[in-house]
Formats: structure tokens, sequence, C-alpha cells
């Protein structure tokens, strides 16, 4: 009786859900890239003192930014890339929910869906599913393990138990949360890439930019998650 | 399919995961917190949103107040009579921290003697695996962090700091920046001298009065007069972050030695590495020069924690 009177509200909870894990993916794969940013920002600065070392009106700005600030500049672009990759990719699930409700109940329109992505395929439509379910699963992920850590010390009373207590439920957590939320998300990206490829027919490249935004962040995710299963760091 | 009215006990339940980890663990759910914070006239309950990309590492406060003043609770050292008594400049830095820079967040059973916490910290390293975990269990306890080191080890990452921090429960965040800072402080307490060669000390850290232009400014780093063509060696191991020249600083080489320390070496005559360029304390990096802004054949050596620079002297007999 619960689940029903919850699953009649669906439409108030599930997109806040879809957003939130699509967030997470995110900032994930925007935490492994902060690094490589720091890199760029630390070669551009070293460029950019020895060009302004090169006249004594200039000179001055040598040691303008100092290696905080640096650091502050990297995480800054850092946060704006996770920002708009949010904007791409987890802001849409918000609104997905009047739109689309009709549409996925029918066979018919996911038939129409692959067929249009077989047969007219686009930028958008070849890449945002996967780049929607690359985040949504390493977001399943990284949820799963703030429950094991955050389960944990509430567990202490169960002693040897506690550790496998904590980490059974946060593998139940990231199976609940990949069977009840991730899959919806990658098909909710190709509904919203079919529709944005449909307003402009025959242009391949329709929504390169966002494409482009998120792309380095999904390589990034995919990277992490495969090092770590390799054993890297 | 969304919207049958069956599984709505499961849909809902990773919705409430998924809003609870986004709001907790990402800078946007930081600003929602701080959003509804400033709305209800709320202290700001949420992490700098720029310091979700810290990567474990200790960052110096943000202070009004000058580099010298920032750096009185550092207060050193004695780092040749701690080695000579066996003391690991981990143990003294983790006892500083934990009695005079954080006091608060250290395990009410962490032993507070300086020689039982050495034996302590080695014992624990050996059990859980590592010196960053070992540090962990004296702020946040063994059981914490043995947790920690078990599920770092699960994901098959090292048992860094970064890596161990990411695994902590809610709750332990102060814990967590007391033994990044430990960490820090015990890299830079180990530290080597750059030079082999005698030197001689002609510029100190700290406000003065700038040989060339006049103007009074903070001198980031401390000036060791050497013959030009002085080895330079790296002050520990890391990785060379800049390697380049300007008419400022010179050939300048940077080395990252992680945990928050990184160490420069300026005006120097030739360089020896290259960005990206692992190196082991005691490498050869440069030759000293007299090369950019300067007065005459010196190393200007300088030392940063926690992205801001210190005084060098503190941390290491040069």
């Amino acid at each position: 009786m619960p689940s029903k009177g919850l699953g009649l509200l669906r439409g108030f909870y599930v997109p806040l859900g879809l957003f939130a894990l699509i967030a997470v993916g995110v900032h994930g794969a925007a935490d492994v890239l902060d690094d490589y940013v720091l890199r760029g920002v630390e070669r551009l600065d070293a460029w950019l003192d020895t060009f302004w070392a090169m006249n004594s009106f200039t000179e001055s700005w040598v040691d303008a930014v100092s290696s905080l600030q640096r650091t502050w500049i990297a995480r800054a672009v850092a946060f704006a890339w996770e920002i708009a990759a949010d904007l791409v990719v987890a802001l849409p699930c918000l609104n997905y929910f009047e739109e689309e409700r009709a549409d996925l109940r029918s066979p018919f329109r996911w038939g129409a869906l692959l067929s249009r992505l077989n047969q007219k395929p686009t930028l958008t439509r070849l890449t945002r599913p996967f780049i929607a379910g690359i985040f949504a699963g390493t977001g399943a992920w990284t949820i799963s393990r703030a429950v094991e850590s955050a389960l944990y010390p509430q567990l202490s009373a169960l002693e040897e138990f506690a550790a496998p207590t904590a980490h059974t439920v946060s593998l139940i957590s990231f199976a609940l949360v990949l069977g009840s939320l991730a899959w919806r998300c990658a098909a909710l990206a190709l509904m919203h890439a079919d529709s944005a490829s449909e307003k402009r027919p025959g242009f391949f490249a329709a929504g390169v930019w966002g494409t482009a935004v998120v792309l380095p962040l999904a390589v990034a995710a995919i990277a992490d998650l495969l090092l770590r299963f390799g054993g890297g760091n | 399919m969304f919207t049958r009215q069956r599984g709505g006990l499961f849909d809902a339940l990773a919705t409430a995961l998924c809003v609870w980890a986004g709001l907790f663990q990402t800078p946007v759910g930081a600003l929602a917190r701080s959003a509804k914070a400033a709305f209800f006239r709320e202290p700001l309950p949420a992490r700098p949103l720029l310091a979700y990309y810290s990567g474990g590492t200790w960052e110096a406060p943000v202070v009004k107040a000058n580099a010298q003043d920032w750096q009185v609770p550092f207060l050193p050292l004695e780092g040749p009579v701690l080695a000579s008594e066996g003391i690991s400049p981990l143990a003294r830095a983790v006892q500083l921290v934990g009695t005079q820079l954080m006091p608060a967040q250290r395990e009410n059973g962490a032993p507070r003697d300086l020689r039982a916490l050495s034996g302590a910290l080695e014992k624990a390293s050996s059990d859980l695996g590592s010196e960053d975990a070992a540090v962990l269990s004296v702020f946040a306890g063994v059981d914490v962090a043995r947790f920690a080191a078990e599920r770092v080890r699960a994901d098959g990452k090292a048992l860094a700091m970064e890596n161990l921090l990411a695994r902590l429960p809610p709750g332990h965040e102060g814990q967590g920046d007391a033994a990044s800072l430990s960490l820090t402080l015990a890299t830079a307490y180990a530290l080597r001298s750059p030079l082999a060669a005698p030197f001689r000390l002609t510029s100190g850290f700290g406000e003065r009065q700038h040989p060339l232009t006049g103007k009074r400014q903070l001198h980031t780093g401390v000036d060791l007069a050497v013959p030009e063509g002085t080895v330079v060696r790296a002050a520990k191991d890391g990785v060379v972050t800049r390697a380049s020249y300007d008419r400022l600083n010179g050939h300048l080489v940077i080395v990252d030695h992680g945990r928050g320390v990184t160490t420069a070496y300026c005006h120097n005559a030739r360089l020896e590495v290259t960005v990206g360029q692992h190196v082991r304390a005691g490498d050869r990096i440069a030759e000293s020069g007299s090369t950019g802004r300067s007065t005459g054949p010196h190393l200007h050596y300088q030392l940063e924690l926690g992205q801001r620079p210190v005084n060098p002297l503190f941390f290491q007999s040069l």
C-alpha cells in the first residue's frame, strides 16, 4: 500500500532523484579532472611569466598570481565545468516527467526512437545516452560508497559484523539506484537527444557544444573506474 | 512504465539516497544547502564550494594577518635532536597538531607522550598498511581508520590520505583535516637541504626592502649565497611541476612533494629537469647562478605548505 501511494507521487520525487544521481556522477568526474586543470593552469602561468618578464612595464606581473591563486583558478574552472555539465545533462531530468510520461509508456515510441537512432544518427543521439548512463552508473557507485561509510559507525554494536553489514547494504543500495533510476537517466537522455535532433533534421553536429562540455568528463569518469578496478590509483 | 504504481517504495528509497548524496557530496548540493541556510538565516553548513576539489591535502586557512603571524603555531622542531632520540618527524608533527594546533580533533585514546606516540604510529603503520592510515587513526580512532583503509584497499586504490578521507564516515571532516595537516608538517620536517656545499644565508624570510626595486615586500623564501655552478638538489622526492625561465626568477624549478608541500629553487644558471619528471631526494635538479633579478650568485629557496609560503628555517636546518 505505501508503495502504491509512493508510486502515485513518483512525478514529484523521481526527477529530483535523477538530477541528484547525475550531479553526483558529474562531480566525481570533475574531481578527477581538476588535477589536470591545475597542471594546465601551472603551464599557462609559466608561459605567461616568461611573456610578462620580457619588458619592464609588465615584469611586475610575474609574481602577481600566487600558487594559492593558481589553485583557486584551477578549482574554479573545474567547478564551472561541473556546473556546465550539470546544466547539459542533469537539469533536463527535472523536466522530464511532464513531457515524457505518456510517451514512455508506449513501446512504439521506443521503436521509433531506436529506428531514428539507426537511420538518422546524430552526435547527440549517439553520445548523450551513453554519457548520461556513465554519469548515472558512476554516481550510483559513489552513492553506495557513501552509504557504506555513513552506516559503518552506526553499526558499531555489531562489532566484527559491522563492516560486512555496511558493505552488503552498500551493494544493495547500488543495485537499487541502478535498477530504479540509472537506466532512466540513459533512456531519458536518448529521448531528449532525439527531440533536439528532430528540431534540426539532417544536421549531424546538433548539440556539439553540449557534447564537448560533457564528453571529457565522461571519459574521465570511465578512466577513473577502469583504473580503480585495474588496481591503479 | 513511469506511471505504474508498483515499485514506488523502491523508487522513493533510491531517490532519497541520491538526494542525500547529492546534497552532501557535491558543490551543487552545497549551493542548495547554503541557499536554504541563507533563506532561514541559519549558519552556513557547507564547506566552501571549491574545497570539494581539495584532494585530501591540507590547505592553509585564509587569514588577513601577514604570513609571519600565520606561521606562529608552527614553532618547530629541533630536527637533529629528534633524529638522535629515535623520534620520527611524523610523530613530532602529529604531536604538534594533536596538542597545540587542533587538539579537539585528537582521539581520546591516542598516546600523549611523544615517544609512546612514535611507537604507536610505527605499529599502526604496519597494522593498517600505511603511514597515512596510522595518522588518521590518531585523530579519527583506530576502528574508523581501519574501516577506511579496508574499503580503500577493496577499491584497489593506494592507502593515501586523499582516498582514506573519501571513505571517512560523515562528521569526521575535522579529524581528516588534522590528519592531513600532520602529514603536511611531517613532510616539511623531513626535507633535506637543497645545497650540499657550504653557503651563507644572505636574506631571510619575511618583509624586507627589495635590494633592486627598493620596495617593501614579503620575501617569500630564503637567499643562500653560493658560487655559480653549485649543484642544487631536490629537498625530497617529488614531481617537477615547473621548469621555466623568466627575467625575474631566472631559471626556476618547482617540485611538488605531495601532501601539500612544494619547494621552489630560483635564479639558477642551468636546469637539469623537465616538467613532469619524478625526482628523488638529493637528485641534481639545477646548477645555481644569478639569472633573473639578482644581485649576485645565490639560490632563492622557497617552501610552501598548503599553497602558502612559509619560512623554511622553521622546518629544516639549512
